[in-house]
């Protein structure tokens, strides 16, 4: 395959892509020396990891439990801070840029997390209006009694595109797992994000309502041209809902390149074993 | 039955040793109740020579005497009424109070401090001090009623929903920081609203409280049913103490089964 392979994944490596020069579009995402350790522990989750994807491409971070796909998703839009390292979104540094700018630029990426993060207690419209709180500003995005009627339709609408416009006066927590990740993923294109995190969004269901969700994410996403970043431990999902893969194991890159050419030997250096 | 084994895995015993620590906070403890015991004069022959003057009391006391019904009934309103006042004006204050003395939501450690000094000043202060304080700065009746009722449910609700809202999951808030929620869009969208039913049940509680306590406050003049028994039994009218006393009663029975029954559905 065209993947690189580093089994060692505290070497140096050399980024799967070419730098951007002047005039040219800087990437969705780029990583270099991310090192990420939580407190209180000594081992780093996250070991001077480099890595980039390029706008409109959809990857997969393949990797088994513990390896730092969550961690690193997380890291980029600071839901936690890192040790070290770099991040840009758009050419736009993260690390260093005010809680202004990172509200704006949280803004313009959806995530869509394992456990889809609702409001158990609210409406799925009033969840869904919740993706438009940068955007609008004010609590009028807060709850639906409040939203004037043109973010109401636009959170229907996002609502309908997810399969879901008959189920928008429910409570968040009568709804199934599956139904519960479409609505997140609603929420998240009311964002009308650039980029698209998600963190194993199928990991918790079913597989039939895995398929459905990752079938619906990847396809939304690609109607709306954004590009998609999400993680899985599963191949299958990768080989078929990605371009190309970015490969974790024990917080360090150890491959990359396209999912068609993902061969027995990246996958015993992911797993240790052929999964 | 056979086991894949032989052997059997060793019992454990029943009961475990206590350690060294445990056993001397054990011995503390005890030495500390017979301490108070001793400190306050507890005394049988004591009590059992006051039985007598116990029974002639409560003798006079039946049956009560509802001749006062109408003033009774209005007093009782007005007790009432002070507890909802009270309690509801705590809660509205409480309500920034808790988010501010809530680990995890205060924006600033001196902010959290602060605020928990204030709750835990307003539960330190005995609510009959309250009303003697606001007895003397806003004068008799039952407005200083209120305000003691409002500071003694501040150190009540305050404590109670900051826990709550240090309770709440994680997860939702985490969702919304993702979308670039602001810090206050964050707690009105996913914070309150799932400590929403622990709060209620507090206030709820916080009011059962208020109206235990408006009772006593007529006491020192801050309005209520508590000044016509304190009336009562300056004049040895005990008939009409015991119809109050009943009429008090009802009226905390009543509140509690109706609180009760709203938290059991809430909850």
């Amino acid at each position: 395959m065209s993947a690189q392979v580093m089994n060692d994944p505290g070497t140096v490596h050399e980024l799967g892509s070419v730098r951007h020069g002047r005039g040219e579009q800087p990437p969705a995402v780029r990583v270099e020396g991310l090192r990420k350790c939580y407190p209180g522990e000594t081992r780093y989750c996250l070991r001077d990891v480099d890595c980039e994807v390029r706008t409109g491409e959809r990857v997969v971070l393949l990797g088994s439990n513990g390896s730092g796909k969550s961690t690193l998703l997380r890291c980029l839009v600071r839901l936690i801070d890192c040790n070290g390292g770099s991040i840009q979104l758009f050419g736009e540094d993260v690390l260093t840029c005010p809680s202004a700018g990172l509200r704006d630029l949280r803004a313009s990426t959806g995530f869509v997390f394992q456990k889809h993060n609702l409001v158990a207690r609210l409406s799925v419209l009033t969840n869904v209006l919740h993706g438009a709180q940068s955007r609008c500003g004010g609590p009028q995005s807060w709850f639906q009694a409040w939203a004037p009627n043109w973010l109401r339709d636009e959170a229907m609408e996002c609502l309908t595109r997810v399969g879901m416009q008959d189920f928008a006066d429910r409570r968040a927590d009568r709804l199934s797992g599956g139904q519960s990740q479409r609505v997140a993923i609603a929420r998240s294109l009311m964002q009308r994000p650039r980029l698209m995190l998600a963190d194993e969004p199928a990991a918790s269901l079913d597989p039939a309502s895995g398929e459905e969700v990752m079938s619906l994410l990847t396809t939304l996403m690609r109607e709306e041209g954004t590009t998609v970043l999400f993680s899985s431990h599963d191949v299958d999902h990768a080989r078929r809902y990605a371009d190309r893969m970015i490969g974790l194991r024990d917080g360090g890159v150890v491959c990359q390149g396209p999912v068609t050419g993902v061969s027995e030997d990246d996958l015993s250096a992911l797993y240790g074993q052929v999964a | 039955m056979s086991t894949s084994s032989g052997s059997m895995p060793e019992r454990p015993g029943r009961f475990q040793r206590p350690s060294l620590p445990m056993l001397f906070s054990a011995v503390a403890f005890a030495g500390v109740v017979v301490w108070s015991f001793d400190g306050v004069d507890l005394s049988l022959s004591t009590f059992a020579e006051g039985l007598p003057q116990m029974g002639r009391v409560l003798g006079e006391m039946v049956p009560p005497d509802f001749s006062r019904a109408g003033s009774i009934g209005g007093k009782l309103l007005e007790t009432f009424q002070m507890a909802v006042a009270g309690t509801v004006l705590a809660v509205l204050l409480s309500l920034p109070i808790a988010v501010f003395a809530a680990r995890g939501q205060s924006p600033h450690p001196l902010l959290y401090h602060l605020s928990r000094a204030v709750v835990t000043f307003c539960r330190t202060v005995p609510d009959l001090i309250w009303a003697i304080f606001f007895v003397v700065t806003v004068g008799l009746g039952p407005f200083a009623g209120v305000l003691a009722l409002m500071m003694e449910a501040i150190g009540f609700c305050g404590r109670f929903f900051a826990e709550a809202i240090e309770e709440v999951e994680e997860g939702p808030q985490e969702g919304l920081r993702a979308v670039g929620a602001s810090r206050m869009g964050i707690v009105v969208c996913t914070v309150l609203p799932a400590a929403l039913p622990s709060m209620v049940a507090s206030s709820l509680f916080a009011l059962e409280k208020a109206v235990r306590s408006s009772v006593v406050l007529g006491l020192v003049g801050a309005g209520g049913i508590g000044v016509e028994l304190t009336t009562a039994m300056d004049m040895y009218e005990y008939q009409t103490a015991s119809a109050i006393i009943l009429a008090i009663f009802a009226m905390i029975m009543v509140v509690e089964r109706l609180s009760a029954m709203v938290r059991a559905r809430i909850m």
